[in-house]
């Protein structure tokens, strides 16, 4: 009996093993969340869903009370992405560089000590930050007086006007570790007969690496980019964590995924408004596609040129 | 010039780059030494940073208190139950997409990434609908559904990759050779993929394990795993700032000596394969 199935039995069973991944998979998370999408056109009246078109996010975009809220969530989101890009590749830059040096020792103990935070639970992160950034419990403000600092410090997570950038700073220290191992991956990548042949022509030490290396890494901070772009317009789980949904102080925190969690399942004294959150929902799925465009269309295909 | 290592350089930049990661790692080992704290020294001034009076006082009230062994079971059937039903259900589905491809395999692979793109707050809403319709909040087979299924993508994806690299020219010999399908998988195949599903599983038991979203927001005393735990604790801030690092040590504990082997693999995972 071990005569091997014939052909059009072969595809059959493909069939059955696809079916419980993909069907299950679309029928419980892919449905649902398209359904919200759907909801964005819908409100309740008296107690009965009814088809109201745009009107949902007409309010969204036109009402102040809502508006100035998307906005200010909009322009939250947008600071926390830019500190991302300006802090986060730069700095995985510069551990990758330093990682693939050959003077360096221990270098497989010291990716592993830089990756470490990217591996856990978001619960684990704020509450660690906070037994260094709190004004009264934390060593921040103790340890900035032994170096003669002590007038930098701020309760940060607890000012308006800084609460959102350290929350920022704290996720770039939570992930740093993958641009580093990304681009770690990409500078070994790089053939030595280029560098090389760059040293012929008299190109060594810094200049090799604007020159040579940065351009042909290019591809991997695209990927980078836009990683990050779709993670940090996802993000959620470290504000909720250390803010709470309320993303406070005065919603300085309040970035897209906490406004989108409020409006649905409400706070405090306000009721969950699942049509509204879905509106948000759907706001936030155009803006990550167009983002997600911007980089496929126009940046990646720039770059193919550099790729051997 | 540039190839001339001297000792002193190597030194020079071998304790520049530690002193950076050694700050980046800060935080984590801060919050472990609390944990072996007084409540009284973990929140001294000027802090202490290694002279104090080691003591183990924290762990065992953190179990008393609060029965700390029930969520970290949680946590490890919640982890491990998911991860297994997941590679069950993966297992195949990768399989066949890698090799009996067709025209639609790779926009199967891109419908099941695309909720990728998405908040999971906004499947939050129907899934918590469908729970409270099916008796399903705050158990622990509930749980195990969801991570198993928000994971599910990073699963086929990954398992789709490594069965990639697998040459299909084997296979066809062992086929040529004789080889009934059964034996095919069994014999030929799986040894082959064994390290491919090992880290698929470890990055999916790191992932469940610390997933809080879904935790916090489905589960209540019964079902709660550490993350959960760790939220519920964090409230009373400053009174338990030693036990809690002490519960938080606990649950990093597993996740830090599973990740410490397994970067290469978490990074091909989290990045959707762009790193191999």
């Amino acid at each position: 009996m071990s005569t091997p199935p014939p052909k059009p039995k072969t595809r059959w069973h493909i069939a059955v093993f696809l079916a419980p991944a993909v069907l299950v998979y679309t029928a419980v998370m892919i449905y649902p969340l398209f359904n919200t999408l759907r909801l964005s056109f819908y409100a309740e009246v008296d107690q009965e869903r009814i088809f109201i078109g745009l009107d949902n996010f007409r309010t969204l975009f036109g009402d102040a009370l809502w508006s100035e809220q998307f906005w200010n969530a909009l322009a939250n989101n947008t600071w926390f992405f830019v500190i991302h890009m300006l802090v986060q590749n730069p700095i995985g830059i510069a551990l990758a560089a330093i990682l693939s040096s050959p003077r360096l020792r221990f270098s497989a103990l010291y990716r592993s000590a830089i990756f470490v935070p990217t591996i856990l639970s978001f619960v684990i992160v704020g509450f660690a930050w906070k037994l260094i950034l709190s004004p009264i419990w934390g060593i921040a403000p103790g340890m900035l007086d032994a170096i003669g600092l002590k007038f930098l410090y701020a309760p940060w997570l607890g000012k308006e006007e800084y609460a959102l950038t350290t929350l920022a700073l704290v996720s770039v220290w939570q992930f740093v570790g993958i641009p580093m191992m990304l681009i770690y991956a990409a500078l070994l990548s790089i053939p030595d007969e280029i560098l090389e042949a760059g040293e012929c022509d008299g190109i060594t030490g810094l200049s090799a690496f604007w020159k040579i290396k940065l351009p042909l890494i290019l591809p991997s901070i695209g990927i980078i980019s836009i990683l990050t772009f779709v993670g940090n317009f996802n993000a959620f789980d470290l504000i909720y964590a250390a803010q709470g949904a309320l993303a406070g102080p005065d919603f300085s925190t309040d970035i897209l995924g906490t406004f989108m969690y409020r409006t649905f399942f409400g706070f405090q004294l306000q009721l969950g408004d699942p049509h509204m959150g879905s509106a948000i929902a759907s706001a936030m799925f155009v803006i990550i596609l167009i983002g997600v465009c911007i980089y496929l269309f126009g940046f990646q295909r720039r770059l193919r040129n550099y790729q051997f | 010039m540039a190839r001339a290592v001297t000792t002193r350089r190597k030194i020079l930049t071998t304790a520049v780059a530690w002193t950076i990661g050694l700050l980046i790692f800060f935080p984590i080992y801060w919050t472990i030494l609390t944990s072996f704290k007084s409540e009284a020294q973990a929140i001294n001034d000027p802090p202490l940073f290694f002279f104090f009076d080691w003591t183990l006082e924290n762990y065992s009230v953190v179990q008393d208190r609060s029965d700390y062994m029930r969520f970290l079971w949680n946590s490890v059937i919640l982890a491990g139950g998911s991860t297994i039903i997941g590679v069950l259900v993966g297992v195949p589905a990768a399989w066949s997409m890698a090799f009996v491809p067709s025209k639609r395999t790779k926009d199967i692979l891109l419908w099941m990434l695309s909720t990728k793109m998405l908040p999971a707050v906004g499947v939050l809403y129907p899934i918590s609908l469908l729970f409270v319709q099916f008796g399903l909040l705050d158990t622990r087979i509930g749980l195990i559904m969801v991570l198993m299924l928000i994971n599910l993508p990073i699963i086929v994806w990954m398992l789709y990759t490594y069965f990639k690299e697998i040459p299909v020219d084997i296979l066809e010999a062992a086929r040529m050779d004789g080889a009934s399908l059964r034996q095919e998988i069994l014999f030929v195949l799986t040894p082959m993929a064994v390290p491919g599903i090992a880290s698929t599983m470890l990055l999916n038991f790191i992932l469940a394990w610390n997933e809080a979203f879904w935790t916090l927001n489905l589960t209540a005393a019964n079902a709660g795993p550490l993350t959960a735990f760790i939220a519920s604790y964090s409230s009373p801030e400053g009174l338990f700032f030693a036990k809690l690092s002490a519960a938080s040590t606990m649950a990093i504990a597993p996740i830090l000596i599973l990740g410490w082997f397994s970067q290469k693999q978490l990074v091909r995972g989290l990045t959707f394969g762009a790193v191999k």
